[in-house]
């Protein structure tokens, strides 16, 4: 591991959070198949080096979305006991599960991200105003409201069927530390389908709560010693100054455009994957 | 947009705060111990990740990991002194799940009768790096013998012992 294969993963993990950034989702999801696939980097090592990237990601992007209220702190917090236990039960599964396994959950999530990307998320149908609170959230006070740029004033919503978007988050977060990725994949459906979110509201608190739900995971692969310093540390760097590059050309670049490459560099990357986990049952047949 | 800003919660502005210059400054810390290995690397050490430098950019993912625990810690504290204790219960949570994620991949270092696999671009590490990760991680290197000529990695492992 010479310095030029840590610029080759800095660029990489620079390129992978730039495109990720432009559609406002974490590079994990390109990170770990591109250090898997090209640079033949271990995919254990390629999650743990992953999943670092990702909370700098969500941490730096944080701070933007909290400064604007866009942010729900409090339900954030609430769901993130059902992401943090869902990426303790992904720690005590990545030991266990065979590495094919893996090359194939990766490949169903990326054709899953990539079918989502296809289909343009709307915001949810019922209006605010006919729904009536429920028990949990206003014991909680997770109703809340986000400034409206576009309207000028500020807009209420209430959070609807908190126990399955529970449910969802703790598959999320199961995901996140298996995959080493965010996996906004099911959070956004989490968010849009069950809680009934705004779509800036669930991206923002999807964000805040990514970097707590890795955390859970990375503390335990690090205390493993599973993360690789002179990996992790060039890929962390580059997803920090990719997600900088990324947020700047968002405004620019034209969106059905971007969709499209992503749509196609996913299944790529999914056919990729794939085939990996093939190579990998068929060497590991016969022996 | 200057009612809005300043109608955004103190306690928004805290997490804000704490994120942002966090990560700043887990990325100077981790940016200055990669270079300082690049430059090591250049002039003597073969490999980047023998480099004492190395320590550095470790210590660097150590805050990045660290940071979002110190944001649900600044949560709680905030909860507390608003009296919400719901919200405290629920913080208290999510910072004991968190705690339990490191004390479980403490205990499966303990446990655990190898190091992770080193095996690096498809080929298995040189020992001598292998010898400084695993003293860097405080883990024996029996195990992280790879794929490749197992006999001749084992000599070398017995010779660093010898060593000692």
């Amino acid at each position: 591991m010479d310095s030029g294969f840590a610029i080759w993963l800095f660029a990489v993990s620079l390129g992978a959070s730039a495109l990720g950034g432009m559609l406002g989702m974490a590079g994990g999801i390109f990170i770990v198949p591109m250090l898997a696939i090209f640079g033949h980097v271990d995919i254990h090592v390629a999650i743990g080096a992953s999943i670092v990237s990702v909370i700098a990601c969500s941490c730096g992007g944080a701070a933007s979305f909290l400064r604007g209220g866009l942010t729900n702190i409090r339900l954030a917090i609430t769901l993130e006991t059902a992401t943090t236990l869902g990426a303790l039960s992904g720690v005590f599964l990545f030991g266990i599960i065979p590495t094919s396994y893996l090359f194939f959950l990766f490949a169903a999530i990326l054709l899953l991200s990539a079918q989502q990307m296809m289909a343009r998320r709307g915001e949810p149908l019922d209006s605010p105003s006919v729904v009536k609170s429920e028990r949990w959230t206003t014991a909680l006070r997770l109703d809340s409201s986000y400034p409206e740029r576009a309207l000028g004033r500020d807009i209420a919503y209430r959070v609807q069927r908190l126990p399955m978007g529970m449910t969802l988050m703790f598959g999320a977060g199961l995901i996140s530390a298996l995959l080493g990725i965010g996996s906004g994949v099911l959070k956004i459906p989490a968010m849009d389908t069950a809680l009934r979110l705004p779509i800036k509201v669930s991206s923002a608190t999807s964000n805040f709560m990514i970097g707590v739900t890795a955390a859970a995971s990375a503390g335990a692969y690090f205390m493993r010693g599973d993360i690789v310093t002179s990996v992790a540390a060039p890929v962390a760097l580059g997803s920090v100054v990719g997600a900088i590059v990324g947020a700047r050309t968002l405004m620019r670049a034209s969106n059905s455009s971007i969709r499209l490459l992503f749509v196609v560099v996913l299944v790529l990357l999914a056919a990729q994957m794939l085939l990996q986990a093939f190579g990998i049952h068929f060497l590991r047949g016969p022996l | 947009m200057n009612r809005t800003t300043q109608r955004v919660a103190p306690l928004e502005c805290l997490l804000a705060g704490t994120l942002y210059y966090g990560t700043l400054m887990a990325s100077v810390v981790v940016c200055v111990g990669l270079g300082l290995a690049m430059i090591d690397s250049r002039s003597g050490a073969p490999r980047l990740a023998i480099s004492r430098d190395m320590r550095i950019a470790t210590i660097g993912i150590a805050l990045f990991i660290l940071l979002p625990v110190a944001r649900v810690i600044v949560m709680l504290v905030a909860y507390i002194r608003q009296r919400d204790y719901r919200l405290s219960a629920i913080a208290l949570l999510v910072l004991t799940v968190i705690l339990l994620g490191f004390a479980v991949g403490l205990a499966g270092r303990r446990g655990k009768t190898h190091a992770p696999s080193m095996q690096v671009r498809g080929e298995s590490v040189p020992p001598h790096e292998v010898h400084a990760i695993s003293r860097m991680q405080d883990s024996l290197p029996v195990a992280t013998v790879c794929t490749c000529t197992p006999s001749l990695f084992q000599t070398t492992i017995r010779v660093e012992e010898n060593r000692r």
